[in-house]
């Protein structure tokens, strides 16, 4: 019984977790999607505002 | 139509994302209340319908990830090479579960975790070949490099598919060669089978979707810090 | 027309590379040594009762081969990479499917010469029976040869350009090529122990579906693996 219940369980953690980390990767990268778009091309740079200022 | 700002996926995926969800509960209760109870190994057979449901996503995977690879080939279009590194994943995810769920089952029915017969071997193999791929892929950083190569890997791959499948026809094995089963319980098999099928579909469509995403903003990102 | 210079092409590069293989001595004797070494170790190792030794014997000789071979193939490839070669001979007026096959045609030589000298080596150290039915036995290595070169120089191929080259041929060789030297182990241990039956036949079928398939792809997509 326990055997049967382990093999579900371990499908279901990883189906879980595998969209879980989905999810949490269309956030982040929608979210820089949108921010990329948004801002004007002068802007848009990686790099920290006291290196962009030099 | 926005996007919902927690997942970032438009409201029509979430429906999806829900009904599929629900076909897999449904196919879920059926395997545990509905399907009869066998005769000779007990509760633990409902194993089976998992095993095989996940083993034959784990195939597909592998067939699909050669073939979008051979369509990169054809097309080179980056679309086919995402598609086939999703179809990647969630074959070699699946055949993670099959190893699995095949060795608890294993472990019940014959007593030991692990024989080296020709499926479970092949099967291993397969494991193997789409690990390997992955850590090609991950090394590699150019796009339409990191395509080429995993798209010539994958095809390669292929070779093992067939032995995979008609292992248990073409060698003397331990594997059984086709469950042994009722009516009743074909129809529920059946079922899961469908289920976890739209189930890994669903997830290689998403991750498609998200790997051209990706692609999206890593250009985007590489034009903004040129300028 | 073409079909002649493509195998004037096919001989030259074969030739090419031997000659080169035969001056530079660059990966060939590291083969054969890393071939006897095992083989030595082997021996040593495996103190079995002689039915269970032969039982054993097959799969760790086809090992020690797919190990000692992958060296070959490394090095098939390494003195290309020097001084730009390979750029420069994928852009002759040759097809490439005439480079593939000829480097498959080198690497089954040097897995055959390895075998020459493997096979000999079991004989007198580890008291293998391997002499009985040598016509078999070969046609056993050379099947499994050529499907292993085949996947070995469209593997080593796709790996040339990367800057985790060495192990990474190993890495993904394994699996690709676990079936053919599954097979040929099986039929070489059949070989040894019970001799030619439907059951040998079977794998030698097997042996020759995976040359005829890996060869096959090489020749489809060798072109496509080798772009810049």
């Amino acid at each position: 019984m326990e055997t049967l219940v382990a093999a579900y369980l371990a499908a279901g953690v990883v189906v879980s977790t595998y969209a879980t980390w989905m999810a949490l990767q269309n956030h982040r990268l929608a979210r820089r999607l949108a921010e990329l778009q948004a801002l004007p091309p002068e802007q848009a740079s990686d790099r920290p505002a006291h290196i962009q200022a030099a | 139509m926005r996007n919902s700002t927690f997942t970032g996926l438009p409201p029509m995926h979430l429906a999806v994302g829900g009904l599929v969800l629900g076909l897999v509960l449904t196919a879920i209760l059926l395997i545990f209340c509905v399907a009869p109870t066998e005769a000779t190994m007990g509760d633990v057979q409902r194993i089976v319908y998992l095993h095989i449901s996940v083993a034959w996503c784990g195939l597909l995977g592998c067939l699909g990830m050669g073939a979008c690879g051979a369509l990169y080939v054809a097309r080179r279009n980056l679309d086919w090479d995402h598609r086939s590194q999703a179809a990647a994943e969630v074959g070699w995810l699946c055949a993670t579960l099959t190893l699995v769920t095949g060795s608890l089952w294993a472990h019940e029915a014959w007593g030991v975790w692990w024989t080296w017969e020709p499926r479970l071997t092949a099967s291993l193999v397969l494991w193997l070949i789409f690990a390997g791929i992955f850590l090609v892929r991950a090394g590699i950083n150019e796009p339409h490099r990191r395509a080429r190569i995993g798209a010539v890997l994958a095809i390669l791959g292929l070779g093992d598919l067939p032995l995979v499948v008609m292992a248990t026809r073409w060698f003397r094995g331990v594997h059984p060669v086709s469950p042994e089963m009722d009516q009743q319980m074909r129809l529920i098999l059946l079922a899961a089978v469908v289920s976890f099928t739209v189930l890994f579909a669903f997830l290689a469509w998403q991750r498609q979707r998200q790997l051209g995403l990706a692609e999206q903003v890593a250009e985007l990102e590489s034009h903004a810090d040129a300028v | 027309m073409a079909a002649s210079h493509g195998l004037r092409a096919f001989w030259w590069i074969v030739v090419k590379d031997l000659v080169a293989e035969a001056r530079a001595r660059r990966a060939w004797p590291g083969m054969l040594l890393l071939g006897l070494v095992v083989v030595v170790l082997l021996a040593a190792q495996v103190d079995l009762l002689p039915d269970q030794k032969l039982q054993v014997l097959s799969g760790l000789m086809w090992l020690d081969v797919f190990f000692a071979g992958t060296f070959a193939l490394e090095g098939s490839f390494a003195g290309e990479r020097e001084d730009g070669c390979w750029r420069a001979l994928l852009l002759y007026p040759l097809s490439p499917v005439v480079v593939f096959l000829a480097k498959v045609a080198v690497n089954v030589v040097a897995l055959s010469l390895l075998e020459c000298v493997l096979i000999p080596a079991l004989v007198v150290l580890a008291d293998a029976p391997l002499l009985h039915r040598l016509l078999p036995l070969a046609l056993v290595a050379l099947l499994g040869n050529l499907g292993f070169a085949a996947v070995g120089v469209l593997v080593g191929a796709l790996t040339t350009g990367l800057s985790q080259r060495s192990g990474l041929l190993a890495l993904l060789l394994l699996p690709l090529v676990t079936p053919v030297i599954l097979a040929a182990a099986e039929a070489t241990r059949l070989l040894l122990t019970v001799g030619l039956n439907s059951q040998w036949w079977c794998w030698i079928q097997l042996l020759a579906a995976f040359a005829v398939l890996f060869v096959t792809l090489g020749i489809l997509v060798f072109e496509f693996a080798v772009e810049a």
